[in-house]
């Protein structure tokens, strides 16, 4: 009856010794050892197969049938036995288990990896196998992104990710979910893992991801892709807000500083007006007449200057650019410069460069004013002042240096700020707004502007992106 | 009166030749200084009897240096102050004889001088 079987079948006899076997139960002894036909001791050591043989004897004695399973003698294949006595001997009929067993064992892994990301992790992690074809998920990924059916379906495919269509149950206007998606492809094919910050619209709404991507490779292949998002919204909002906070307290310290300093030197025009206007009631002479003259209009002019500085304050940000080449700008400003210093400050303009920068003629005027009239007064009004423009990096460079004793260590660091200057410069026609303004202005273009200073004198670097030059030489003019 | 030596301490340029004027014609004898660290050291010299300065100097609050300086001298000292930031209060409290405001009566000085000397 047996003869003819496809089946793997032995039959051992009371010594478990191998009486026949047919063809197929041969293959599988020579495909992976043989099994069966070995003595009961040679697995004392190793218990694997100690239930098969206590089967074979138990059925042996008392003619129950029984199933067990057991294992090659190099455990590489794994059998499922149905043993049946028959007479004194026992009828084994074997079946190759190895890749069922194999199949359960990853279905094991796999829903072991998946217990462990859903009970573990409040991250959102999609696990996608491409060597099994699955896509795992947790609890948090689906809360946030959805249960990524569409990705499992395609992913059972077999077909390569880039062909994928993008199946969010999500409305993603910008495609920023495909961005991220991009992300994942780069990571499988480049092998680089991806750790960054990326905003995504979600079925919560838009939120703020830490992402790390990497390929996953196991046993030296590559088997798929493990992503996990840790939403950060909340602490990113937190700290927006701080931002915005501290923002707003140092443009209300600005506002304060800036109330404070105009109150200041109006307080000290009015005092200088109204103590003149008492002097001269009281002491109606020629020489007191000249002085409250020549007082009066020196604070009146300082009070146009002030009004004036204070309306461009109010004006930065909102007037017209227009592309403007800044050689012929400064070639053309220069005897305007040359007044402002007056005689006896020599201003010199060199250039190796013709860049085009976009902003507003009138602040470009300002800017150079605010400079040199300031370097002519760090000089006393006496000596030189030179302005040198060049392109570098991408930027005019504008230098305008003076040879000066340099600025007061304790002014330097605080130079840009509205009326950091001592009212003895403002007397002398400063306002105490001009350098607040130079920087005011090139934050506007995009630009800044920093200041190195020594006993040998002091020289502003301003930096303006360049919108277009004929020569943008990077070397500095000599 | 006019033997009281009085120190004067104002940066701003209109205002200093203002009150040079005017401490001329009421005769006192006032040595005018544009700077903190001038200031100081005129006080350190002993060369005065009595202090007026500007509370904002140098663009700084730095009229505080030369009052704390000068009431560690057991001067008087008048703050002439055109400040929104400093209350009189704390002025008086680290040792002003006076707080005057700006614009006061330049007029007034000779008076003010006396009050606060013998005060």
């Amino acid at each position: 009856m047996l003869l003819g079987t496809s089946a793997a079948v032995g039959i051992l006899d009371e010594e478990l010794r191998l009486k026949w076997a047919s063809r197929p139960y041969l293959e599988l002894l020579a495909a992976g050892g043989d099994p069966l036909n070995r003595p009961l001791t040679d697995f004392a050591g190793r218990g694997a197969n100690l239930p098969f043989y206590e089967a074979v004897e138990a059925t042996l004695a008392d003619g129950v049938r029984r199933t067990v399973r057991n294992y090659s003698g190099d455990y590489q294949k794994v059998f499922d036995n149905v043993i049946t006595r028959s007479g004194d001997s026992v009828v084994v009929e074997v079946t190759d288990a190895t890749s069922t067993v194999q199949a359960e064992e990853q279905e094991r892994l796999a829903r072991s990896a998946q217990d462990a990301i859903t009970e573990h992790m409040q991250e959102a992690v999609v696990m996608i196998d491409f060597q099994q074809g699955t896509v795992l998920t947790n609890q948090p990924c689906v809360d946030t992104f959805g249960d990524f059916s569409w990705l499992r379906d395609f992913v059972a495919t077999g077909r390569p990710l880039a062909e994928l269509e993008l199946g969010f149950p999500i409305d993603d206007p910008e495609g920023r979910l495909r961005k991220s998606f991009e992300v994942g492809l780069r990571v499988m094919q480049t092998g680089e893992p991806f750790r960054g910050v990326l905003e995504m619209p979600t079925l919560r709404g838009t939120r703020v991801f830490q992402v790390v991507s990497s390929r996953w490779e196991h046993d030296g292949q590559t088997r798929g892709l493990i992503d996990i998002k840790t939403d950060i919204t909340d602490a990113v909002t937190a700290q927006r807000e701080l931002e915005t906070q501290k923002q707003e307290l140092v443009s209300l310290t600005l506002v304060k500083h800036f109330a404070q300093g105009v109150a200041h030197d109006s307080g000290n025009v009015a005092q200088v007006v109204k103590g003149y206007a008492q002097l001269l009631q009281s002491n109606p002479t020629p020489e007191v007449l000249n002085a409250a003259v020549e007082g009066l209009i020196s604070v009146a002019q300082r009070s146009v200057r002030l009004a004036h500085d204070v309306s461009e304050v109010a004006r930065i940000g909102e007037v017209s650019s227009t592309p403007i080449r800044l050689n012929e700008l400064i070639s053309l400003h220069l005897p305007a410069l040359q007044r402002t210093v007056g005689e006896h400050v020599q201003v010199s303009f060199s250039t190796s460069a013709d860049p085009v920068v976009t902003a507003n003629e009138g602040q470009l005027h300002s800017i150079l004013d605010n400079l040199c009239e300031n370097a002519a007064r760090a000089m006393n009004w006496q000596g030189s002042t030179d302005i040198c423009l060049f392109v570098a990096d991408g930027r005019a460079i504008l230098q305008v240096g003076d040879d000066g004793p340099g600025l007061p260590d304790e002014l330097s660091g605080r130079l840009f700020e509205p009326f950091s200057s001592s009212a003895s410069s403002r007397a002398a026609g400063g306002t105490g707004l001009g350098l607040y303004l130079v920087r005011e202005y090139l934050k506007s273009l995009h630009g800044d502007v920093t200041v190195a200073t020594s006993p040998a004198g002091t020289t502003f670097t301003l930096s303006i992106p360049v919108t277009h030059g004929e020569d943008e030489s990077p070397e500095a003019p000599r | 009166m006019t033997g009281q030596r009085v120190l004067l301490v104002e940066d701003d340029d209109d205002l200093r030749k203002l009150l040079a004027l005017a401490c001329d014609l009421n005769g006192l004898s006032a040595c005018l200084v544009s700077d903190v660290d001038e200031a100081l050291a005129v006080i350190e010299a002993d060369h005065v009897d009595l202090v007026l300065t500007d509370l904002n100097v140098g663009g700084d609050h730095d009229g505080l240096r030369v009052l704390s300086a000068g009431v560690e001298r057991g001067l008087p000292v008048v703050v002439l102050s055109a400040s929104v930031s400093f209350s009189d209060k704390v002025l008086y409290q680290m040792g002003a004889t006076r707080v005057v405001a700006k614009p006061f009566d330049v007029l007034a000085l000779p008076a003010l001088i006396e009050e606060v000397h013998n005060a």
